[in-house]
């Protein structure tokens, strides 16, 4: 994971514009051409653009690993992928306490998780390992890589610290809360926040109903009490799923789990989702600066709705199209598409890429338009979309650690790894499939996400797009600005 | 990378979060470097293989019916779009389905609960090393093979010596635009391949590395990439000149002022990249080829394949290349001034406020690195713990890193402050640890839990193919600082190593100190 990644998220992009993008030092723009390394006779071995292209090569055929799952007490499951040949251990454990049980209280959620990481790192520093913690909206997902030996031992101790986390006391409960109030001051962590909420927005908001997405520590009214209230209640009766890869002494891993005090009475389920609305397609753009970045990053996520294994097919579909209307205007893009399986929510599709600052705004552009496009046809894609969307199924399993984390939120979502992929040649069959999935993903909220340079990006992504949602880190936690022409704007949002 | 710890927010990218569509609220804790652990992914129960590489799934277990997956959802299924939404005000989850009514516990009763302690640690093991065959092509190219993984993808790369460690006076910049060329030439390979592999090109300190990743079945055509690579050198367009002037004109900031004072007086790392940036300016397309001709030909370099593959098989079809032979300019003969005193710095920025110590580690062999590493991991817990007990906190987060390089290799150790956070106070704590380091021997108990940290960060760090692969071609460029040697020794450094690694090589004279102020944002109403 490397990710390749959102470092720094600086400055208030309002803030930016106000400086004016045109104010910014920039170099001349990159030649709009792909910069080729030219082949010539002589030189077989250079990389040559002018090549006769070639079709993609047949995939094997790959079984997917197969977890284990069992159930140990009511409301707690248990997912195991035996790997001998791993060198760790990663163990996942999600409760049934995400933020979405935050009720009138929003941040508890976010405050049990910091908490409760905080016990478990001085339960287990002794054997060098690090618990990271996140509160979403479905779970607290504690997750730790160990040494094979220590992963029962481990266990054990994530559980009881679960099970003994019982107080907060009045003090160190502002103490937490003045931390986070702190971290409120820091432009990139607020900007990071908001675009996580856009993101949750927009992959739930047409299920207004059923989720409520409130990650944010306010300094509202609550104290110990609902602290002590939301343990009792979520944490350790709301239902839990430990999931563990690797090299596992499934006997040992077993008695380590002691699941008193944690089964749940209430099971957790995920809520059913309310009638989706209609709407016009509403695209968002996230701008979220690293300063003087010289790479972007572009992320467009649509919701779609549909088997899995169709929707994968469909994200491949658009990034091929995307690619082939990019190569017209003379640009090289690669473009890398997931379908994750939401469960009852649908599959959210998401289309990546990098590419320098100067082209960013381009390539939003192209993103943002991938689902729009109706050619090339789906029989001549076939071949290519089968191939990356196999191609894609096996990344899940590169590693321990990337196999554990898709395990461990398909078993809280509810969502599906081995739906079978069908076979190359029923792709072109399932063409109207993938046409509905495609124009389900169009009509659907679009959040576009650019990680860059801010400065120069501002300015022609809101051209090139037609609609800026502007973050303000610095005016405030919730408020959001619109800008561009036929923007409606975003969902309201409580002011802190 | 750095080893992160103590961190209460997410700091894992939008983009990455996006990708992976994991919707993740703030986290209260999470180290995003090193976020993945185990390096590879046997099936647990792995099909049965039928002639011609393909498996049949087993039959499924009894003991693993998919219907005991909590709240699955079989694929393809309908989803239950009619279904009521939970009624207002009461929590959805309240609502039992029948099915889960009428499950009834299956544990047995237990014992009470015995009372918290902490974990017990099972004894630290020897590192696992990675089994790799190596070889040297007739043009002198460094060719190594490995098995690591089991999901059917590979990953090859190419490390070639054309760093920034190789740019002089004459040729600022130019393993960045060289880093861009390449590029730019994969980019459009991958294109044109369809659905082959992915690249990226790092321009690092001392080797641009070419990484790419794909399928298994696209493995011949990958390696002719990597061969184009490596027969350079490539034409090129302006664009790529263009291209490395900005990103370098970008980059800076408090790392490389920082680099700048660590390696001050050694041209080829304390150039910083606002010099080399206007440098390149004023080079030209046959200047880059020259710096290519001259640094970035096979003799020099090394090309590793690692992934779900026989590595017999892929050294093989890596001899098969026939890399073409290429002149080796010779190394800068540069040397590293000898530093008497700390130097510093301090500066504002838009960042939270961080105090990085840094340090060259002048003739520091395998294991003195070794030592360094859980050196620094022994003082990052050391201030944890100090800074935990302060009831007015400041630290956000401590990282550290060894940056194995040519040349001396640099270590750094960054404490991440509390925003409006006072560095006085974290600074004393950080440099009373540090101190502690060279004038006394490590406790037995702190120094295995460092030295489980640093196995466990190491491990991390090397979950994928492409990791390895990485780790493995830049090892073969860099005979004097090779990762994978460095972190086999971690589990036997002893306290008296570590004591004597860290007054050679942590020691206060030959220490830099960067204090970064956070500018401090004013809330509007």
């Amino acid at each position: 994971m490397s990710l390749s990644q959102l470092r720094a998220v600086s400055l208030a992009l309002g803030v930016v514009l106000a400086l004016g993008c045109g104010s910014t030092q920039r170099l001349e723009p990159t030649a709009p051409g792909p910069e080729v390394l030219a082949a010539t006779p002589k030189d077989p071995g250079a990389l040559a653009a002018n090549a006769p292209e070639r079709a993609p090569a047949p995939r094997e055929r790959w079984a997917a690993p197969e977890p284990r799952h069992e159930k140990l007490a009511d409301a707690v499951g248990l997912s195991v992928l035996r790997d001998p040949s791993a060198e760790l251990v990663e163990l996942g454990f999600a409760f049934d306490a995400g933020s979405r049980r935050d009720g009138e209280h929003p941040g508890l959620a976010w405050l049990v998780a910091a908490e409760l990481c905080e016990r478990l790192a001085g339960r287990v520093h002794r054997s060098g390992v690090r618990p990271r913690c996140s509160a979403a909206p479905e779970a607290i997902v504690l997750r730790l890589s160990a040494l094979p030996g220590d992963a029962p031992e481990l266990t054990r101790a994530t559980l009881q610290a679960a099970r003994t986390l019982t107080a907060l006391d009045e003090r160190s409960l502002r103490a937490r809360l003045s931390r986070a109030d702190d971290d409120r001051l820091e432009p990139r962590v607020l900007a990071e926040r908001l675009a996580l909420r856009h993101l949750m927005v927009l992959t739930f908001a047409p299920h207004p109903a059923a989720w409520r997405f409130a990650t944010d520590v306010q300094e509202g009214p609550f104290g110990t009490r609902a602290f002590q209230s939301f343990v009792e209640r979520h944490l350790r009766r709301g239902g839990l799923e430990i999931v563990a890869v690797g090299p596992i002494d499934l006997e040992a891993l077993r008695a380590a789990i002691d699941t008193r005090e944690l089964a749940g009475r209430e099971r957790a389920l995920l809520p059913a989702p309310g009638e989706r609305e209609e709407r016009s397609a509403r695209r968002k753009v996230v701008l979220i600066d690293r300063g003087r970045a010289a790479d972007t990053s572009i992320t467009c996520s649509r919701l779609a709705h549909g088997a899995i294994e169709t929707v994968e097919l469909a994200a491949q579909v658009a990034a091929l199209r995307a690619e082939r209307a990019l190569a017209a205007k003379g640009i090289t893009a690669r473009l890398r598409a997931r379908a994750t399986d939401l469960g009852a929510f649908g599959v959210l599709v998401t289309l990546h890429t990098s590419t320098s600052t100067e082209r960013a705004p381009t390539l939003a552009s192209a993103l943002d338009e991938s689902f729009e496009l109706e050619a090339p046809p789906i029989a001549a894609l076939a071949a290519e979309a089968h191939a990356r969307a196999t191609d894609a199924r096996r990344e899940t399993w590169r590693s321990a650690a990337a196999a554990a984390d898709a395990l461990l939120w398909a078993t809280v979502r509810g969502g599906s790894l081995d739906a079978p992929l069908p076979d190359a040649s029923d792709v072109v069959a399932l063409g109207p499939s993938i046409e509905q999935a495609l124009d389900d993903a169009r009509r659907s909220d679009g959040l576009v996400a650019i990680d860059g340079d801010a400065a120069v990006l501002a300015a022609p992504a809101a051209a090139a797009l037609g609609v800026l949602d502007l973050l303000d880190p610095r005016r405030g936690m919730h408020r959001l600005r619109s800008v561009g022409p036929g923007t409606r704007s975003a969902p309201e949002e409580a002011s802190p | 990378m750095f080893v992160r710890r103590q961190e209460r927010w997410s700091s894992a990218t939008l983009s990455a979060l996006l990708a992976a569509g994991v919707a993740l609220g703030p986290s209260g804790a999470r180290a995003d470097t090193v976020e993945r652990g185990a390096t590879t992914l046997a099936q647990a129960k792995r099909p049965a293989k039928q002639k011609g590489g393909a498996a049949v799934k087993p039959p499924a277990s009894a003991a693993t019916p998919s219907a005991a997956k909590p709240g699955a959802t079989k694929p393809g299924a309908a989803k239950p779009a009619g279904a009521k939404p939970a009624a207002a005000g009461r929590p959805a989850a309240e609502k039992k389905p029948k099915q889960e009514q009428v499950r009834k516990p299956s544990a047995p009763p237990r014992p009470p609960a015995a009372p918290a302690r902490p974990a017990e640690p099972a004894p630290l093991e020897a590192m696992p090393r990675v089994e790799a065959l190596h070889a040297r092509a007739p043009s002198g190219t460094a060719l190594v093979a490995a098995r690591f993984g089991e999901a059917p993808r590979v990953a090859v790369v190419s490390a070639l010596p054309a760093g920034r460690w190789r740019e002089d006076a004459t040729s600022p910049g130019l393993s960045e635009a060289l880093a861009a060329a390449l590029r730019a030439g994969l980019d459009a390979e991958a294109q044109r391949a369809h659905a082959g592999f992915e690249s990226t090109v790092t321009a690092e300190a001392d080797a641009i590395v070419v990484l790419s990743t794909g399928a298994r079945e696209e493995l011949a055509h990958m390696l002719d990439a990597h061969r184009a690579v490596l027969s350079g050198p490539p034409g090129v367009r302006g664009g790529a000149l263009v291209e490395a002037r900005d990103r370098l004109s970008r980059r800076g900031g408090v790392d490389d002022q920082l680099e700048a004072l660590v390696y001050q007086g050694y041209a080829p790392y304390a150039r910083s990249s606002s010099a080399r940036a206007e440098g390149l300016g004023k080079l030209d397309e046959a200047s880059l080829v020259g710096f290519a001709r001259r640094h970035a030909g096979a003799t020099g370099a090394a090309i590793a394949v690692v992934g779900a593959i026989d590595p017999a098989e892929a050294l093989e079809a890596l001899q098969r290349l026939e890399l073409p032979a290429s002149g080796v300019a010779a190394p800068p003969t540069d040397s590293l001034e000898e530093q008497t005193n700390q130097r510093s710095a301090e500066l504002e920025s838009d960042g939270s406020g961080s105090l990085r110590f840094a340090w060259a580690l002048r003739g520091a062999t395998e294991p003195d690195v070794a030592a360094v590493m859980v050196a620094l991991e022994l003082v990052a817990r050391r201030i944890e713990v100090a800074s935990r007990a302060d009831a007015r906190r400041a630290l956000r987060r401590v990282e550290h890193r060894v940056d194995l390089r040519t040349g001396p290799s640099m270590a750094e150790l960054v404490l991440e402050l509390d925003a409006g956070a006072e560095p006085s106070r974290v600074r004393a704590l950080a440099e009373e640890s540090l101190s502690k380091l060279g004038s006394e021997a490590a406790p037995p108990t702190l120094l295995d839990e460092a030295k489980r940290a640093s196995v466990v960060d190491a491990l991390a760090r090397r979950a994928e193919p492409v990791d390895v692969a990485r780790q493995l071609a830049r090892d073969a460029l860099r005979p004097t600082a090779r990762r994978l040697e460095v972190e086999a020794r971690l589990p036997e450094v002893g306290a008296a190593e570590l004591q004597t690694a860290a007054a050679r090589h942590l020691g206060p004279l030959t220490r830099t100190l960067v204090v970064e102020r956070a500018r401090r944002t004013e809330l509007r109403p």
